[in-house]
């Protein structure tokens, strides 16, 4: 990136006007090392960090923006549809005392589907696992061996008890649609890593997309290029326009390659007919990238080159297992390679194939906790092996829970008053909990977090003060926290 | 008194602004483009100040306040209870409301009971799980000095920043100030340039030389068309050596219907408008169109600013006989809705839809953000929380669905007048039922209906089948019993034969009997039925082929909501005539043939009486009767009106007289609405709105919905009900609605439209021609669009900013006229080429010293190169075109798929302003061009340049497609030299001879198609400048 040494100083701010449409990391990294507000010492690049063919590792990206981060990329497991809380992690043996009694709401609260029916105890079996001794249900065999690296969040709490809002509310912050995602702000923030792979992909359930369809992902009025790259696992080309489709002869083969470069050299005589236009420069980088990401997208999605023990620990080779490992292995591939972070969705919107368990608790939920708790094991086992750990987060969300009273006979209702989240990785302390719902776990008794607490949490670790990360929208400066947000320091290291 | 130095003090303000930003490389970051360490700063704080209630407060308890007790509260409380900050347990600290009102818990103090108070309960840790500060507690002198403070009388002089502001007027809450440009030596000057160039002379700077006229045609087409221009079009412009050459080209760009459609898109940017829901349940607005359509001709009319926005918000109110109008109220509905919120939480949902509306029109139209006072009074405006819900209220009678409208005024004028007579019928209204018009109806009746009671003769039956099971029994008076099984569905067939000569129609008695359920008719345990065809069939003598009698209208005494007796001829066997709830009774229904039948005493008629609805809603007793009278249809007249008109028209009482009226009034407002087409829909917000077929939950209501102050914006906390209303800040009209205008849904949103409109509003007038500016020149003269308040940037050049205001004002609201006024200023017209010596003392152009500069953004590049190509479907308007495959979905969302569309087939070569925006399922190319989320308002795109965009432009479908029309077509049009004509259709010149020897080894090694797509993607053509 020399070009842009040679921007003369008066240019200086002419360039930064048009930062927005370059590569904002690559090019804020020479100015902003100079830079005394953002500027802090860069830490070295973990050596896990491979960037791969013909890749750049973006060391100064290293730094966080406001304090020394923990972690540098992040997995995201999202379960849609609100995983039961009380079927899983969160034991409550009160309702098995209680079962059949009607203790619940008489009204119908607001985003409930259906008025509350009696205390419905889990249909699972509970165990204690680890030194932590953590209960954890017989729908997750996998995950219970893990219980002692992970830190739980036992008090998750949202304000609304409907999917749409529930799930903008644990991507966005918001309950409302067009503000932008975690993904998106830390994008904004902190950017890449490495400068030939996306800074923020996710990877949907290839069922369908989760409720929202991909407001999720959306960089809401952050410029558009911050938001999540959705990307099809299954397909042959996973990242979009990689390879010009083969029905255009004219574009393949050296048409294409030999193109490219004519373009560049055109581009460069015409951005030496306009010296001073910071602009052209940005785009002639954006093509330099693009090439660079055509020659190592591939590579990261390719699954070929892991082992068949490999394959076999994230469950491909069974069918309940496969598409979720799959993905999981890919979020591996990408973080491994300097991608920020993967966001893995389990369960598209809808009544089916989700984690939202109105007709049947005991039937609908052992399927979909299979599909993942597996693949999730490996992840983990994975990231460990490979040192990843050093800098990189896991965290298990879903946007609500459910209630303890029965919907219809052995079903249950959303629930936004208390529900389970874990963090596993890079400066979380290990085989911890934090906070507790009550007796039922239809509300939270002590410790109540809300996405504020968690986003603030994770904008920590990534060396982001929550507060302090803002963009000026419609005269407020917006937050991923609004005006609110803890860290959760109990269970940080 | 003010304006002068008003201004004065404003560009004092402006200089130092752009001094301290052209140092301070930082500064932009707090203008919003970089993430910032946005320090929560000391000035902020320092805008607490007391209002004047303060000067009735004890001095001496003020400054023990200020002095002992608030840095108490800076310290160890702010972090968790400010609104700068966090506001935890919903308790703010911050100002004296906060805590009067209080938090999760109630109010925090109460002035003089410091054991009372929660505040003091918790610093000194005496509630279990509330002992505050949660890390280390208060020292001791400081509890005792909250203490004292308490006890005292807890005087706190800090009121919300939004009261304290009202006394200092904000620029943009000033009027409209009169200003002349600023004289120079140049007479001839443009109004325009005389503003800029006083400034940038004053700056020390000079200004760029005009462009050439290569650039300046491919901006000002890109501007008012979104189309760079053919080389041909370069060629004529060239070529013009008029003085006027400029000045004719804009006029003929801003006549063509090509300015709606660019500048429509901007207008949908701003006002976040889509083709789908958006949310959890994004479904298609299938009506959605005719509001775009709307919009672009209302542009290309130039329809004046005001009058526009009265349309948009009123259009029903204000023009009541213009139904062609009705598109227009899809302004308040064009932003996202919830279904999912909708169908389960009511309350939360009707305050989060009127928020929508409420956010729209202030940030749009008045440039505020009153959105920002759902919560808490604004923190830096003079917006308090009860003007944000005064404007909710303006929008409680309005709901979000299908709008039935007439394109054509003269149907739409008879449907109105049919619909006032029908409902003036309903309701027995004697001032519109005897009238004169009305009476000369009644006679017309009485005239055509003076013949004989109509006669019915009973169908001789011969053969009664039913073939599902029932048991039939034919009584005396030719009267069918159905008695024992009871089958789910039956279908029963007469074949009978009459003594009459001519049929006209045939009669269905149904008659109740104690054997039947609820005493019948019907068999159904309720009593009803379910007729769901009625079929007549004539056999002629030896014939053996039965002929269908057509039925052209039936109409039944009776009729079940939503199952009438048109749903027994429909030809729909799923639909179905039901008398439920007037069960136990005898009902009628009549059936006319469109033509009398010729019939002789050995023919037969067979009569279908099929009853599939299933759950025995079968017929238990009817009969059936034929006619030859001309209106077989009399012998249903309601008792009421067969007594009135037994009576001689002098003798009836006026209840007679009434009753008669309103009965024909109802058919002749029936008929009337019968043979009028059918009406168009527009997806629009409208007190009355037919639901979407998805949403049949949503239903529209009759008088006004109650909406509350709500504390913190917390459902669950209603205050005081709201009065419609506006910002109380501004003062050209009252800020609250009048007594009329509380009372009626319609007058609420007139009143609105009137106070937003009116010609002393000055944030109406000043927000769209900086819109329009910033669209010309890349920036605003103020760059916050959607912010004119203490949030927002001060204006860049304060008296232009009015001038043009004025101007709008002036010229009868023509948006067209301002447009006309910034393109022909030589600002618009100058190079822009960066001069480093001028950047150095403006980087960002605020003085425009240079002209405007930019990437083309999606719309125009995918609009330019089908033009180019000569593909461009020019067709304006209709539905919008999908450009993508629909599939079925999980639920009620389908899937959309983006991938393998085929870009050669005609509905993908219509402008891009016509393309179906899928709100949550966007356009992977359209968003890598930065097309915004239209989840969103949009004031300005931010363009960006990333790999993945690159990599669109470089291998997406559409541009292959388009790179290779353009190859065909240079081929075609030059096949001696198509590549030279490459060169001139993208770059408007012919190429250097060194690019000619490239791109001829290039086009000649691969393909001419080859060498487009490096055209394409190439900054020279990508730009303009």
């Amino acid at each position: 990136m020399s070009e842009q040494t040679s921007i003369t100083k008066p240019c200086r701010r002419e360039w930064m006007r048009h930062a927005g449409e370059s590569f904002s990391w690559l090019a804020l990294a020479s100015l902003l090392s100079r830079d005394p507000v953002r500027g802090d010492e860069a830490t070295n690049a973990s050596e896990s960090l491979q960037p791969s063919l013909g890749g750049e590792l973006l060391v100064r990206a290293d730094g966080g923006l406001h304090h020394r981060p923990r972690v540098r990329r992040v997995i995201q497991l999202f379960m849609n549809g609100g995983a039961s809380p009380m079927d899983t992690f969160d034991y409550k043996p009160a309702l098995e005392k209680y079962h059949g009694q009607s203790l619940g709401p008489k009204e119908k609260p607001e985003g409930f589907t259906a008025p509350a029916g009696a205390v419905m105890k889990s249909p699972f079996k509970f165990q204690q696992y680890g030194q932590s001794g953590r209960w954890v249900s017989e729908v997750f065999p996998h995950q219970a061996k893990w219980v002692d690296k992970m830190a739980f969040i036992m008090s998750m709490a949202s304000k609304t008890n409907v999917h749409g809002p529930g799930s903008y509310m644990m991507n966005t912050g918001f309950t409302l649609p067009g503000f932008p995602c975690f993904g998106a702000w830390i994008s904004y923030a902190i950017g890449n890593l490495v400068d030939n792979l996306p800074t923020f992909v996710v990877l949907p359930d290839p069922r369908g997309l989760p409720y929202n369809q991909r407001g999720n992902f959306s960089s809401g009025f952050l410029p558009v290029k911050y938001q999540g790259l959705m990307l099809n696992a299954a397909a042959p080309e996973p990242i979009p326009n990689l390879r010009p489709a083969s029905q255009f002869g004219f574009a393949q083969g050296n048409a294409d390659q030999q193109g490219l470069e004519l373009l560049q050299q055109w581009n460069e005589s015409f951005a030496a007919e306009h010296p001073h236009d910071a602009q052209l420069r940005s785009r002639i980088a954006a093509y330099q990238l693009a090439a660079k990401m055509q020659l190592s997208a591939p590579e990261a999605f390719d699954l070929k080159s892991e082992s068949a023990t490999t394959l076999e620990q994230y469950g491909l080779n069974q069918p309940t297992t496969e598409d979720f490992g799959r993905r999981c292995l890919l979020a591996r591939r990408l973080v491994e390679r300097g991608v920020r972070f993967v966001q893995v969705w389990s369960g598209p919107q809808g009544a089916a194939n989700n984690w939202d368990n109105h007709g049947s608790i005991i039937g609908e939920l052992p399927p979909i906790a299979a599909s993942v708790d597996q693949p999730i094991a490996a992840l983990l086992a994975d990231l460990y092996q490979r040192g990843l750990m050093e800098d990189t987060l896991v965290v298990w969300t879903t946007e609500f829970g459910r209630t303890p009273f029965a919907q219809g006979s052995v079903g249950r209702d959303h629930n936004g008053g208390s529900f389970a989240t874990w963090l596993c990785g890079a400066g979380v302390k290990e085989g911890v909990s934090y906070g507790a719902s009550d007796e039922l776990g239809y509300q939270v008794a002590e410790g109540k977090a809300y996405c504020y607490d968690f986003h603030a949490t994770l904008l920590h670790l990534l060396g982001i003060d929550h507060k302090r990360l803002t963009f000026r929208q419609a005269g407020i400066d917006r937050r991923l926290t609004d005006v609110h947000g803890k860290v959760i320091e109990d269970i940080l290291v | 008194m003010r304006p002068p130095n008003l201004f004065r003090a404003l560009r004092y303000f402006v200089a130092v602004l752009w001094l301290f930003l052209a140092v301070n490389i930082h500064s932009e970051c707090v203008l919003g483009q970089e993430p910032v360490a946005n320090e929560i700063s000391a000035e902020n704080e320092n805008s607490v100040r007391p209002d004047s209630n303060a000067e009735k407060l004890d001095p001496a308890q003020v400054a023990f306040f200020e002095e002992n007790v608030l840095p108490i509260l800076k310290e160890r409380c702010f972090s968790c209870h400010s609104h700068d900050q966090e506001i935890s347990g919903n308790l703010a600290l911050d100002f004296a409301s906060g805590w009067k009102v209080g938090g999760d818990r109630g109010p925090a103090i109460v002035p003089g009971k410091p054991e009372n108070s929660l505040l003091l309960q918790a610093v000194r840790g005496e509630i279990a799980d509330l002992k505050m500060p949660p890390e280390e507690s208060l020292s001791p002198e400081q509890i005792s000095t909250l203490q004292q403070w308490i006890t005292q009388g807890a005087i706190d002089p800090r009121t919300a920043r939004a009261e304290t502001t009202t006394a200092e007027p904000w620029w943009s809450y000033l009027p409209i100030q009169a200003v002349t440009p600023p004289t120079s030596d140049l007479q001839s000057q443009h109004p325009i340039d005389a503003f800029l160039n006083q400034r940038i002379h004053e700056a020390g700077l000079t200004t760029n030389p005009v462009a050439d006229r290569r650039s300046l045609l491919r901006r000002l087409m890109i501007d008012l068309h979104g189309v760079v221009p053919t080389a041909e079009e370069l060629t004529e412009f060239q070529n013009d050596n008029a003085p006027d050459a400029y000045e004719r080209v804009v006029d003929r760009l801003l006549a063509s219907p090509h300015y709606g459609e660019r500048w429509a898109r901007h207008w949908f940017d701003w006002i976040h408008f889509a083709d789908t829901h958006g949310f959890e349940h994004d479904v298609i607005r299938i009506n959605a169109w005719p509001y775009r359509d709307y919009v672009i001709q209302s542009l290309n009319g130039d329809t004046p600013w005001d009058r526009w926005v009265q349309e948009q918000l009123a259009a029903d109110v204000f023009y009541p006989n213009r139904t062609d109008l009705i598109p227009a109220l899809g302004f308040l509905a064009a932003g996202p809705w919830d279904h999912s919120t909708a169908a389960t939480a009511q309350t939360t949902f009707d305050y989060i839809d009127r928020d929508e509306m409420v956010t729209q029109v202030s940030s749009v139209l008045l440039s505020s953000t009153v959105h920002c006072s759902r919560c808490h009074n604004h923190k830096f405006d003079p917006i308090p929380q009860s003007d944000y819900y005064a404007m909710q209220a303006v929008f409680a009678g309005v709901g979000r669905g299908n709008v039935p409208y007439d394109r054509d005024v003269t149907v739409g004028t008879r449907r109105q007048a049919a619909r006032k007579l029908q409902q003036a019928a309903e309701t027995r209204d004697a001032s519109q039922l005897l009238t004169i018009t009305v009476q000369k109806l009644v006679a017309d009746w009485e005239q055509r209906n003076q013949q004989q009671r109509t006669q019915w003769a009973p169908l001789l039956e011969e053969m009664v089948l039913a073939l599902e099971g029932t048991e039939i029994k034919v009584l005396d008076d030719h009267v069918v019993l159905a008695t024992g099984p009871r089958p789910a569905t039956e279908t029963c067939i007469v074949t009978g034969r009459t003594d009459l000569t001519s049929v006209t129609g045939i009669r269905l008695e149904v008659f109740r009997d104690d054997a039947f359920p609820m005493g019948g008719p019907g068999r159904n345990d309720n009593g009803n039925l379910h007729l769901s065809e009625f079929i007549v069939e004539h056999l002629k003598e030896g014939s053996t082929t039965p002929v269908r009698v057509p039925i052209v209208q039936a109409m039944a005494d009776f009729d079940q909501t939503g199952w009438t007796i048109a749903h027994a001829i429909d030809g729909n066997p799923s639909t179905a005539w039901g008398i439920f709830p007037e069960v136990g009774k005898d009902h009628r229904a009549v059936f006319q043939f469109a033509a009398p039948v010729a019939i002789s005493p050995k023919d037969k008629l067979i009569v279908q009486l099929r009853q599939l609805h299933g759950g025995s809603h079968t017929i238990g007793k009817f009969r059936l009767s034929l006619s030859s009278d001309n209106n077989p249809q009399q012998t249903l007249l309601p008792q009421d009106v067969l007594d009135a008109i037994a009576i001689p028209r002098d003798q009836r009482s006026d209840v007679e007289q009434l009753s008669l009226a309103a009965f024909v009034a109802k058919q002749q407002a029936i008929e009337v609405l019968n043979s009028l087409p059918p009406a168009s829909y527009v997806y629009a917000t409208s007190p009355q709105f037919e639901s979407l077929t998805e949403s049949p939950f949503y239903a529209p209501w009759t008088t006004p919905k109650k909406v509350f102050l709500l504390k913190r914006g917390d459902v669950a906390k209603p205050a005081d009900e709201a009065v419609p209303g506006v910002m109380s800040c501004l003062s050209h009209a009252p800020s609250r609605f009048q007594s009329d205008a509380v009372n009626s849904e319609a007058q609420r949103r007139m009143e609105l439209a009137r106070w937003v409109t009116h010609s002393d509003n000055p944030l109406f007038w000043r927000s769209i021609v900086n819109r329009l500016w910033q669209h010309h020149f890349g920036k605003g003269l103020v760059d916050t669009p959607n912010d004119f308040g203490r949030m927002g940037s001060l204006p860049s050049h304060p008296e232009l900013l009015d001038w043009l205001a004025a101007e709008l004002r002036k010229s009868g609201g023509s948006l067209k006229h301002i447009h006309r006024l910034i393109v022909t200023s030589e600002a618009y017209q100058r190079s822009s080429e960066l001069r480093p010596e001028a950047s150095a003392v403006d980087p960002d152009n605020r003085l425009i010293w240079r002209g405007p500069s930019g990437r083309l953004d999606a719309e125009t590049f995918r609009d330019s190169l089908l033009h180019l190509a000569r593909s461009l479907d020019k067709q304006a308007g209709g539905p919008a075109a999908q450009w993508f495959k629909l599939g079925p979905g999980i639920q009620i969302t389908p899937s959309v798929d983006y991938s393998n569309f085929d870009w050669a087939q005609p509905v993908a070569h219509r402008r891009t302003i016509y393309r179906f925006v899928y709100r949550g399922i966007q356009d992977p190319f359209m968003e890598a061009l930065d097309f915004p989320d239209a989840a969103q308002l949009t004031p300005i795109r931010t363009p960006t340049a990333s790999p993945l965009q690159a990599l669109a432009l470089w291998n997406h479908d559409f541009v292959l497609y388009a790179a290779s029309e353009l190859a065909h077509d240079c081929r075609r049009q030059q096949p001696d030299d198509p590549l030279g004509y490459a060169f001139k259709t993208l770059y408007l010149r012919e190429p250097t001879e060194q690019e000619r020897l490239k791109a001829t080894e290039f086009a000649t090694q691969y393909d001419l198609a080859a060498l487009m797509r490096v055209l394409i993607n190439s900054n020279e053509f990508l730009t303009f400048r």
